[in-house]
């Protein structure tokens, strides 16, 4: 049975965040737009790949996306949704590679284990629980760029 | 301009009327259904001798025995596990978001039990994801969430067959972007199964119902309270 993947999403709207609305702040003049308790998964020495998990908080009035990123320790930065499929009664998850994860205008995005993530491709370095990398996110429209240092948790 | 020279209302808004002449009976329908989805469950809700409620889904069947390699490269006889409570799922190491939170979670249950109950608990994963997950690769990958989880994988046939006997499913797909030709991942399911110490294939979770450690520590807690006092 067909399901969300496979479509080719060019673009995926992320998640049932539209139901939420935009967190007060203030009446500072605060960026448009947020990320909020991000980490990063420690893996084992073995483990070729990682993952980043994160709130992205949009305040503005039109949509954003996300289209990946980099880190210096891996190749590559590429968000990714969790498919779900039917086959035979049982269910079966999956992840497909998308060009971007939207975060829709006043609403926000939420990557979380088990669900939407950005994949850290190709590790070449292995951080523990405590380290801090850097990590790099790319929005469009726009191309900009916010680099975050970001912990490292089990 | 809502309303024509007849008074006839435009279409739009005759079908919006109609609509919500519709609503409370299909919202009545939908509320009865729901009850009866309640009751059903209510009734049917497995209740195991001593009044604990299970909150995995009941399947108390035979659990299939298979023989694969372990994270040494030796064969391991499954139902060489009898005796403990078995929490098993299938996965690949490559895996950065499903695997990795169950085993997460298996780990915070595992460190939930008493070092005795600890004895008598055993964490299995299985890859299926031969060509890349060899023993080496599972001996770096599973312990690391805990020591003491065990790791196994076998020759495509072998994995075929265990996966088909717990109605597990798993399959290749290739990613597009970014990566080299040939990279891929694997969707699988994601259950996690409970076979208990007389070797009954018990409870299965879904990966989201799993994440609820306090529960499934709950019917480890009772299968192995049920096992001891036998």
């Amino acid at each position: 049975m067909a399901l969300t993947s496979r479509l080719g999403a060019i673009l995926f709207m992320c998640g049932t965040a539209v139901l939420f609305a935009a967190t007060a702040s203030g009446g500072d003049p605060s960026p448009l737009l947020k990320v909020v308790d991000a980490w990063v998964r420690a893996m084992p020495p073995s483990a070729g790949n990682t993952a980043a998990y994160m709130t992205l908080v949009n305040d503005g009035d039109t949509p954003v996306r996300l289209t990946g990123g980099n880190t210096p320790i891996a190749g590559s930065v590429s968000p990714m949704i969790t498919t779900k499929k039917q086959v035979s009664g049982t269910e079966v998850l999956g992840m497909q590679d998308v060009d971007a994860l939207e975060i829709p205008p006043h609403g926000r995005c939420v990557l979380k284990p088990g669900g939407d993530h950005l994949m850290i491709i190709g590790l070449k370095s292995h951080p523990k629980p405590g380290d801090h990398i850097q990590l790099t996110l790319r929005f469009e429209p726009g191309g900009k760029e916010i680099t975050l240092d970001v912990p490292v948790r089990s | 301009m809502n309303t024509d020279i007849q008074g006839n209302k435009p279409p739009a808004e005759q079908i919006a009327q109609k609509r919500r002449s519709l609503f409370p009976w299909i919202n009545g329908a939908i509320v009865a259904a729901l009850l009866g989805l309640i009751a059903y469950a209510w009734l049917h809700k497995p209740v195991a001798p001593g009044g604990h409620k299970y909150f995995g889904t009941y399947v108390a069947k035979d659990a299939p025995d298979f023989t694969l390699t372990d994270q040494d490269g030796k064969p391991f006889q499954f139902s060489s596990l009898r005796g403990k409570v078995v929490l098993m799922t299938f996965g690949f190491t490559h895996c950065p978001n499903i695997c990795p939170t169950t085993l997460g979670n298996m780990s915070a249950i595992y460190r939930n039990l008493s070092p005795d109950e600890q004895k008598r608990v055993q964490i299995v994963f299985i890859s299926v994801d031969p060509e890349r997950d060899t023993p080496a690769v599972l001996k770096e990958y599973v312990p690391y969430f805990q020591a003491g989880f065990l790791g196994l994988t076998g020759t495509p046939d072998q994995l075929k067959a265990v996966t088909k006997d717990y109605g597990a499913f798993y399959e290749k797909q290739y990613q597009a972007s970014d990566h080299a030709a040939d990279y891929y991942t694997v969707n699988h399911s994601a259950y996690i199964y409970l076979i208990n110490p007389a070797g009954k294939f018990d409870l299965l979770y879904d990966n989201e119902k799993f994440a609820d450690s306090k529960s499934v520590l709950q019917d480890i807690r009772h299968e192995l309270d049920s096992a001891g006092s036998k």
